[in-house]
């Protein structure tokens, strides 16, 4: 009578296995295990072993030859029962290969994620060119619960998977899993992460209003998109805090429409005198023009003042309005606060020395 | 006013001359080291130079031009933004299934405004607004949470949903195959269970009138609004079916539509048949059925390969 041994799955060379069989016989005492290289029939391993348990755990200090990551072997089991009476040994022995450990963790890894979506990159690679078979990513609970997965994937071009859905200011576990095609099996455990994200100002951009009497959710973006449109480009930007147009202009266009009473806030500094820094005109531009210009003068005085003219010109009709006036004059480093607002129809301009700049 | 020129030197200086309303849409900035724009549909009379740094409803613009020059409050615009996405998911669950889809291709397509029937009564019910890249990746999402509680019964299809309000009726039946089968020498019979199909169904009766904006009702017209549900129902396509508590199937109408006079020749009352056809909360059910014009995040087959796995360690 042998004992019938289970299939082998491959294994590190240096951490050995645990081989596993069935056996109808007697009741087992001891266990033998012989391994033998599959190509010479050289003997790499003979150990008895007392045990009950119908499982032989290779002794790594007890191999003849140590085993070989990339190389075949053949394992046989024969069986003592308490008579010391041996089994029979297989005719033919179990084939297994040993190989070094896969490489098989995620190579973008990052333990604060700071978006509600991130797409996971796995990284594999083994030294004796073992293929990867399959492969999946899981997220979990903290508690391992499990969440959302990639679900098994046979592609082994692309090992990603992009989950969305990550609450802020929450902990996750994420957890990839795969499988060689000789059927070595990967596991990264399980690794910690954090997600915390700003998280807009929801009021003013998604409104959500649940209506009783229609069974509906009524959805509605307020999502507003205004981008800027250089006349020359690059941009320069100052300590990235301040743009500077001294020899530029920029211009909108989107997102936004001045229609009856509003009010327009610019804050700036480094500007010269009689130029133009402010234009704001409808789509029909020959019907509403608003400028304004920064003058230097007398102005009536004996000292040179600064103040800011406003000129509205609507339908060929020009109103021109001065804001309160700068005495001494700001510096080229101060701070300049503008406010334009319309009012009933009515326009007004007001300016502020803001101190300098840092 | 001077040779068509109103001079108005100082701030308290009253100006006779208004600006037509025309709105302005163009702003051009130049000749100046830039640090700050804002504007506000509020009248700044008494203005702390303070700029504040929330959104509100009246906020129109805010840049600070801290390395780019948007000022909305998103960070990206048409040039980078090929879709958005209106996505939504139960309070407590983890994915997040799109419903609404669009494409970019002008300012104004960044708007979304639309009513979601397919949700349950009585749940919190979490929606994201998602911009994604030209390169289809997802950007930063904004996401916002209500409650759902609705008055009555509402029976909805792709274009239009129908409250049921008065003397609703439903009776539902939950069904699975199954068979006895009474074997000769056994005391107890074998019972057999066929297939995984398990599946509500159930006949709904209601009176069906239309209310007004003060809920009264527009008995007159009864007639025209039954025909209307009567076509409603025989239209042949997928509907959702919802109760005030919270119940809610995606449901096919079977047989005839019948009508019950209650007493009274404008008092009557119409019955169907449902049956169950598909997962209300499934995008590709809702999507194969008609409810929403998206199915990116169509739910993938379970492998059970995977369950397999987590079970070895």
């Amino acid at each position: 009578m042998q004992a019938t041994i289970y299939k082998i799955l491959p294994f590190d060379a240096s951490y050995g296995t645990t081989i596993k069989f069935s056996w109808n016989g007697n009741q087992p005492f001891k266990n033998r295990c012989v391994i033998r290289k599959n190509d010479t029939n050289e003997l790499v391993y003979d150990n008895t072993i007392q045990s009950y348990s119908l499982e032989h755990p290779i002794d790594l200090n007890k191999l003849i030859i140590p085993l070989e990551n990339g190389t075949k072997y053949n394992a046989y089991i024969t069986i003592f029962d308490k008579n010391d009476l041996e089994s029979d040994i297989q005719s033919l022995g179990t084939i297994f290969i040993c190989l070094k450990t896969p490489i098989f963790r995620f190579c973008n890894f990052e333990q604060i994620i700071n978006s509600s979506s991130y797409t996971f990159t796995l990284e594999y690679s083994q030294e004796n060119k073992e293929l990867l078979n399959s492969w999946s990513i899981n997220i979990y609970s903290k508690d391992h619960t499990l969440l959302s997965s990639s679900g098994v994937s046979y592609n082994t071009n692309s090992l990603n998977h992009l989950f969305s859905g990550f609450n802020n200011q929450t902990e996750y576990c994420i957890r990839a899993l795969g499988q060689t095609i000789n059927g070595m099996e990967l596991d990264t455990g399980y690794i910690n992460i954090s997600v915390h994200y700003d998280i807009f100002n929801v009021f003013s951009m998604l409104e959500l209003t649940n209506l009783k009497r229609s069974g509906a959710i009524y959805v509605k973006s307020n999502v507003i998109t205004a981008k800027g449109y250089l006349d020359k480009e690059p941009a320069t930007y100052i300590n990235n805090e301040y743009l500077d147009l001294t020899d530029n202009s920029i211009t909108y266009k989107e997102g936004f429409l001045f229609d009856g009473d509003y009010s327009f806030v610019v804050k700036f500094y480094g500007i010269q005198p009689n130029q133009e820094l402010i234009r704001l005109y409808s789509d029909e531009s020959t019907e509403l023009i608003i400028t304004v210009t920064y003058r230097i003068g007398r102005l009536g005085s004996d000292k040179t003042i600064g103040c800011f003219e406003l000129r509205v010109v609507s339908n060929d009709i020009t109103s021109i309005y001065y804001s309160n006036k700068f005495y001494p004059l700001p510096s080229s480093t101060d701070l300049i606060g503008l406010l334009i607002y319309r009012n009933k129809g009515y326009y007004s301009i007001k300016a502020v020395n803001l101190g300098g700049v840092n | 006013m001077f040779l068509g020129t109103s001079f108005n030197s100082s701030p308290e200086t009253i100006s006779n001359s208004t600006a037509l309303d025309k709105p302005i849409s163009t702003i051009v900035l130049s000749n100046m080291i830039l640090d700050e724009m804002y504007a506000t549909q509020n009248v700044l009379i008494n203005f702390d130079w303070v700029i504040p740094y929330e959104w509100n409803w009246d906020t129109m613009l805010h840049a600070n031009f801290q390395g780019d020059t948007y000022a909305g409050n998103v960070t990206y615009s048409v040039d980078t933004v090929g879709k958005i996405r209106v996505k939504k998911r139960y309070k407590g669950d983890f994915e997040w299934k799109t419903i609404y889809e669009k494409s970019i291709n002008n300012v104004e397509d960044f708007r979304v405004e639309f009513y979601d029937y397919y949700e349950p009564s009585n749940r919190d019910i979490e929606y994201a607004y998602v911009a994604i890249s030209k390169i289809g990746q997802d950007m930063n999402m904004v996401s916002a949470e209500v409650h759902s509680e609705f008055d009555s019964y509402f029976i909805c299809d792709h274009d239009v949903s129908y409250p049921i309000i008065i003397d609703t009726q439903n009776d539902v039946t939950y069904n699975r195959a199954s068979q006895t089968i009474v074997s000769p020498g056994r005391k107890y019979p074998y019972v057999n269970h066929n297939g995984i199909a398990q599946y509500y169904s159930g006949t709904l009766t209601a009176t069906f009138i239309k209310l007004d904006e003060i809920c009264k009702l527009d008995i007159e017209n009864g007639w025209k609004y039954r025909n209307q549900i009567d076509a409603f129902l025989c239209n042949g396509k997928a509907k959702i079916l919802k109760s005030f508590e919270g119940d809610m199937w995606m449901i096919n109408t079977t047989g005839n539509i019948s009508r019950s006079v209650n007493g009274h020749y404008q008092n009557i009352s119409q019955s169907f048949e449902w049956t169950e056809c598909g997962n209300p909360n499934n995008v590709g059910d809702l999507y194969d059925n008609g409810f929403i014009d998206t199915d990116v995040d169509r739910e993938q087959e379970v492998d059970n390969a995977l369950f397999s796995y987590s079970t070895r360690y």
